[in-house]
């Protein structure tokens, strides 16, 4: 390509510069917020030296201790467990169901198999109360409502095209002749699938399985919606801090923090991933 | 040997588990078009046949056609926005050696965390009294009243929705960067191309499949928001943020007027459905050129 002149260079410095600050300023914020006790907080100007304290931390993991601020219970070991519960099971029905019609869906000619590829995708990108509202009233006659099994039902919805295209893009990949060669020694459909084919694609699987996991996990409107008091997820209960009266903000940056901290440690290790499966297989 | 690929039962059978649940979305929905065609409230849940009556109240009512507008330039707003700055970054990042991987580790960060969360982060930050964007930009002259304002809160949510999402541009056109091919650069500089042309007649191009997968999925995106409002102003002030998604959730819930609602959403479906067809026919065509 061109020579870079001097001025080019100095230009994609600043705005690199710029860009690692902008990125990173509210992360730091909010990271220093769940260390500072409630007057730091609101304290104006705002600090930015100040002594730090795990009592935010400690309010919201072991709610019992201090109970000072016990008049709000707080809700996050209980959300966590549920988000955890929730995302991993959605992201586990997802790759039974997705697995086998990805495969279909790459190897296999059928009549209707583009309409179903292009139907997957199309309710992915509805938007998403077209699908709950409904949701909503038929959970209540099936009891089905704040459960855990409406919700992943529900979250199907985010997870399952993503599992399915994505994994369209990987099956891509596998060679037909390896797949021929284990029909030949006798070894049927579903056996060559799981010993020929998954083997190879396990790394793109196990990426599917960890981004769908992600966009399950950073749902907000389906439990909105679809969710009660049993079955509130981390997005939820970090909007309940809010509530009205005054707003407990070290607690709430400290679920926040807590919420974020293992997504932002995955995305390292995801991220050669990333552009291939944010784009659900479009951009290798 | 047996030559599974050809047989339909096979095909299906695989497929099957898959069709289940798109059937169970397609009844939700097909009950969501049925609800909306009745008078279905909260308080009143009884499915009385109401005919078109809901769709006519949808076309006449001036706040849906405000909540449209107000989607709509938050729409070209932040796709722009996000399509310019995200091709910047990845200008930016590209062909830089060393340090690519760490600061791209950066870049992407905000895409990451839940847009609840974003939101809820960035509203403190723009807390019009005591609040650190204020307090950073003063001597920038900038004193806003950011999400408390009627006119500034729209714009103050764009502005989160571009910090969460020009990521998303940027790692996308930056694995074109990098797809792009050295002979026509070459070319053009024998041509005795300046920089401002070579972009122009080389770069973009190239660049074109990866700018429609960009702005796909941004434009339906945009098109759909509604945790980062709910979040922040849930509508407000006034109906200054109510965008589509908002005014639905406002109707079925605050208003009490679900089959409303739902026809609202059923709208917006169409809509959104029928952008997403033309969208993918275009990237089909890329990639068949």
């Amino acid at each position: 390509m061109v020579r870079q002149s001097k001025y080019v260079r100095l230009v994609r410095y600043i705005v690199l510069l710029f860009t690692v600050i902008f990125s990173l300023f509210p992360i730091i914020w909010i990271l220093m917020m769940s260390f500072q006790n409630q007057k730091d907080i609101i304290s104006v100007p705002p600090k930015l030296l100040f002594i730090p304290t795990l009592t935010n931390y400690v309010d919201i993991l072991m709610p019992q201790v201090f109970n000072a601020v016990a008049q709000a219970s707080f809700p996050f070991v209980r959300a966590l467990i549920n988000t955890i519960i929730i995302a991993f099971g959605s992201v586990l029905i997802s790759l039974f169901l997705g697995i086998p019609a990805a495969y279909a869906l790459t190897r296999m000619k059928f009549p209707g198999k583009e309409n179903i590829a292009f139907t997957l995708i199309s309710f992915y990108f509805a938007p998403i109360f077209a699908i709950a509202l409904p949701l909503y009233i038929i959970f209540q006659w099936l009891h089905l409502y704040d459960t855990y099994i409406g919700l992943m039902i529900a979250y199907q919805v985010i997870t399952l095209p993503l599992i399915v295209w994505l994994l369209r893009s990987y099956f891509r990949e596998v060679p037909r002749e390896i797949e021929e060669a284990s029909w030949v020694d006798g070894a049927g459909l579903l056996r060559t699938l799981v010993k020929v084919d998954l083997p190879i694609l396990w790394p793109g699987l196990a990426a599917s399985a960890v981004l769908a996991l992600l966009f399950a996990w950073n749902n907000f409107a389906i439990g909105l919606i679809l969710s009660g008091p049993n079955t509130e997820t981390l997005t939820m209960s970090t909007l309940s801090y809010m509530g009205y009266g005054q707003v407990l903000w070290g607690p709430l940056a400290a679920s926040m923090v807590l919420s974020m901290a293992p997504e932002l440690i995955i995305s390292v290790w995801l991220q050669r991933f990333l552009i291939r499966g944010l784009s659900f297989g479009a951009v290798k | 040997m047996r030559r599974y690929n050809d047989a339909y039962a096979y095909a299906y059978a695989l497929t099957a588990p898959t069709l289940i649940i798109l059937v169970v979305f397609m009844m939700a929905f097909l009950f969501a078009v049925y609800m909306s065609l009745t008078h279905y409230t909260l308080l009143n849940q009884v499915l009385s046949f109401d005919g078109l009556a809901h769709y006519n109240q949808v076309m006449h009512s001036p706040e849906f056609w405000e909540s449209a507008w107000i989607t709509i330039k938050y729409t070209v707003v932040t796709v722009t926005v996000q399509l310019v700055l995200g091709f910047a970054i990845a200008l930016a990042l590209h062909e830089l050696t060393t340090e690519h991987r760490i600061l791209q580790a950066i870049v992407i960060l905000p895409l990451m965390i839940p847009p609840v969360m974003s939101s809820i982060i960035w509203q403190v930050m723009m807390n019009p009294s005591g609040g650190i964007l204020n307090y950073v930009l003063q001597p920038l002259g900038v004193n806003s009243q950011w999400l408390a304002s009627s006119s500034t809160a729209i714009w103050s949510i764009a502005l989160i929705d571009v910090w969460i999402y020009t990521p998303f541009v940027t790692l996308i056109l930056l694995a074109g960067l990098k797809a792009l091919p050295v002979e026509p650069y070459e070319a053009s500089l024998v041509d005795g191309a300046n920089v401002v042309q070579q972009f122009r007649w080389v770069t973009l191009p190239y660049l074109r499949p990866y700018i429609i997968i960009a702005a796909t999925f941004r434009i339906i995106g945009s098109l759909n928001v509604f945790d980062e409002v709910y979040a922040t102003t849930a509508g407000g002030p006034g109906v200054s943020t109510t965008t589509l998604s908002v005014e639905i959730y406002k109707m079925g819930f605050q208003g009490n007027l679900l089959s409303y609602a739902v026809a609202i959403a059923v709208v917006l479906f169409i809509v959104v459905l029928v952008i997403t067809q033309y969208l993918l026919r275009l990237w089909k065509e890329e990639e068949e050129h």
